[in-house]
């Protein structure tokens, strides 16, 4: 996982699976480089190519972390496998989603 | 649900743990992916066994259970059944499985289960629990591979292609050294037989549009088949196995006749069999026979070509020697003899033709001139053209009777050009001019135009030498005086293959020659008028028949 901060947005990178095994870990690592000043995290799907139930929680956990900060969370390029699992759960009408 | 039947299955049993279940899932989506299962499926499974197998570990009850966690994925023809047996409390299993709020971070899993899978049993027992999902396929999967006989076949098939590959280099070397095509032929056969184990072969080429054998082995030749013929013409390999062995020379037992072609054109075809043994030919002898039969199409093309050369170099050096033969015919440059001025021209056609022409000067009388076109192209009309130029060059003693000259050359030519089929247009005359006539024969030739203020012309009035044996000629005798002009020609002046202006009839020439040149007397001048009515260029492109005349004029 790669995380860069850029002014007030946080941009993480490079997980290719987001699982019940690795939410936590996931979850927690994004939540230590949270700055004070970043408000926003840009989430980058397009190396996500396993996506389960939990990995769909720890998503909403981040959403819900930006949220706090009067930030946006945003879904980058989610490749298809992602995609579908979002849909199945309607949770692609929850998330920005940027193509 | 549908009904299932043995399939293939996966086993797979281990740890209560998070990383355990996600080991298994990604190696039933190996094993779907293996057995060429559609990708949404296989991606479906794989979150389907995580999110199962994820609840068992997540929620193992207190004391956590014993013994692993077990998984069978088996794979139907028409669906993908998966058993998963845990020894945890389990749980009720919903009806209707409903998505949490939107904001929930848990609560997915059984959704997404139910959405992926078609049917679910869930049974809860004392000692373990069962869950059966199942989801059925799209379409039947494809038959399953042997992959040991694909093995074999791509290991024959890449022994076939060395094979093929080594003896093609053998052979170019050999094409090379070979004497002859046959002999090639012969070798490639040979070698053939060997490789596919064959006890006969037969090759045969498309020679003049037949069939001929190039080269045969352990049969003797024989006349091509209607099986050949038909293999030629369906362009497909025609295999004769059983009863079908009938149609290969006597003895086979199996064998093939393979067609061969250039693009759309049959080259020709070859009979391989075996009298030793049932079995046909197999799918790398069968790619060697197609790769030889190849390799020999471009041989006999690169041969047919050389030998296209050949002619062709051949064919050049026969047009240099009779445009040598030719060019020796004419007479060079003339001085005027009792005023009597002459010209000639000819341009000869792409292929050398028989036209000639010859000025003879005759002191103290005037000019005896020839005009001939002896009929075929080539070296043999201009050797036929240079014999009846020199026999007329014998007969100088009589060239004041026009009439006699032509009757001894038809006399001495008949026998020559009658047994070659050929014959010869010629005019012959005098311009004699202390007598003040021009006396003139003519044996089957375009009109000779005298123009002295009016216009006269001398037609022939005998056919061509070489038709009679002994023929008799008249004279025309036609008066001539100061400014009078003569003009011989053969038929390339009217002939519209030429592609250039032309005249369209003899009357034509005659009646421009008499009209358009009226009083001018320099003969040169004149053939500067002809020539650029005829549309004569030095580069212009080669005609399609000789083209010649000659002019003789008087001085006012």
């Amino acid at each position: 996982m790669h995380t860069e901060a850029t002014g007030d947005t946080l941009r993480v990178s490079g997980i290719t699976e987001l699982t019940a095994g690795s939410a936590r870990d996931v979850k927690d690592e994004i939540r230590s480089r949270l700055e004070n000043h970043v408000i926003h995290i840009d989430f980058d799907a397009s190396a996500l190519s396993f996506l389960d139930s939990s990995g769909l929680g720890t998503l909403i956990s981040l959403q819900k972390l930006a949220a706090e900060r009067q930030g946006h969370f945003r879904l980058l390029a989610p490749t298809p496998p992602a995609m579908q699992v979002l849909e199945l759960t309607r949770l692609h009408r929850v998330f920005e989603i940027v193509p | 649900m549908a009904p299932s039947t043995a399939g293939t299955s996966w086993r797979w049993s281990g740890p209560y743990t998070l990383e355990a279940v996600r080991d298994a899932s990604m190696q039933a989506r190996q094993f779907l992916n293996t057995h060429r299962v559609p990708e949404d499926h296989a991606s479906g499974w794989e979150l389907v066994l995580s999110e199962a197998g994820n609840n068992c570990v997540l929620h193992p009850g207190d004391p956590p259970p014993t013994g692993d966690l077990e998984v069978t994925l088996t794979l139907h023809p028409e669906e993908i059944v998966l058993h998963l047996t845990d020894r945890t409390p389990g749980f009720d299993w919903p009806d209707d499985p409903q998505l949490p709020p939107e904001d929930s971070e848990s609560g997915r899993g059984l959704f997404l289960i139910e959405a992926l899978t078609d049917d679910r049993i869930y049974a809860r027992g004392r000692h373990a629990n069962l869950l059966r999902l199942s989801r059925r396929l799209p379409a039947p999967l494809p038959p399953e591979e042997d992959y040991e006989a694909t093995l074999d076949a791509m290991t024959e098939e890449l022994s076939a292609c060395y094979e093929s590959l080594s003896s093609i280099f053998r052979f170019t070397e050999e094409a090379r050294n070979a004497r002859s095509i046959d002999e090639f032929a012969r070798h490639l056969l040979d070698h053939l037989i060997t490789v596919t184990s064959a006890d006969l072969g037969l090759l045969r080429i498309v020679q003049d549009q037949e069939l001929t054998c190039l080269a045969h082995q352990g049969v003797a030749d024989f006349a091509p088949t209607a099986s050949e013929l038909q293999a030629i013409e369906t362009r497909r390999d025609l295999w004769c196995e059983g009863s079908d062995a009938e149609l290969l020379p006597a003895g086979s037992r199996t064998g093939i006749i393979h067609p061969f072609f250039q693009e759309d054109a049959p080259m020709g075809s070859l009979i391989l069999a075996r009298t030793r043994s049932d079995e046909p030919f197999n799918a790398g002898e069968v790619n060697l026979i197609h790769t030889f039969c190849e390799f020999l199409t471009q041989q006999l093309l690169t041969h047919r070509h050389r030998q296209e050369a050949i002619r062709s170099s051949l064919a050049r050096h026969e047009f240099e020697l009779a445009a040598a033969i030719q060019r020796s015919l004419l007479p060079p440059s003339l001085h005027p003899v009792e005023g009597i001025q002459v010209v000639g021209h000819c341009e000869s056609a792409l292929s050398i033709g028989g036209d000639f022409y010859d000025l003879i000067p005759c002191e103290g009388t005037g000019y005896f001139f020839v005009i001939a076109d002896v009929m075929g192209k080539g070296v043999a009309a201009s050797m036929m053209a240079a014999v009846t130029r020199a026999i007329i060059r014998t007969l100088g003693e009589d060239f004041d009777h026009p009439g006699v000259v032509l009757e001894k050359v038809a006399a001495q030519m008949f026998e020559d050009l009658d047994r070659l089929e050929m014959f010869v247009t010629l005019a012959v005359g005098i311009v004699d001019v202390p007598s003040g006539t021009v006396r003139i024969a003519n044996a089957g030739h375009a009109p000779i135009v005298v123009s002295n203020g009016s216009l006269m012309e001398a037609g022939p009035l005998e056919p061509p030498i070489g038709i009679e044996p002994y023929p008799r000629f008249t004279e025309h005798t036609l008066s001539i005086g100061p400014g009078s002009r003569v003009f011989a020609y053969t038929d390339g002046l009217t002939d519209p293959r030429n592609g250039r202006p032309t005249f369209e009839t003899q009357d034509e020439v005659a009646a421009w020659f008499h009209r358009e040149t009226r009083g001018i007397t320099d003969p040169e001048q004149l053939k500067f008028l002809l020539l650029q009515h005829l549309g004569y260029h030095p580069t212009a492109a080669p005609l399609a028949d000789d083209q010649t005349f000659i002019l003789l004029t008087l001085p006012h």
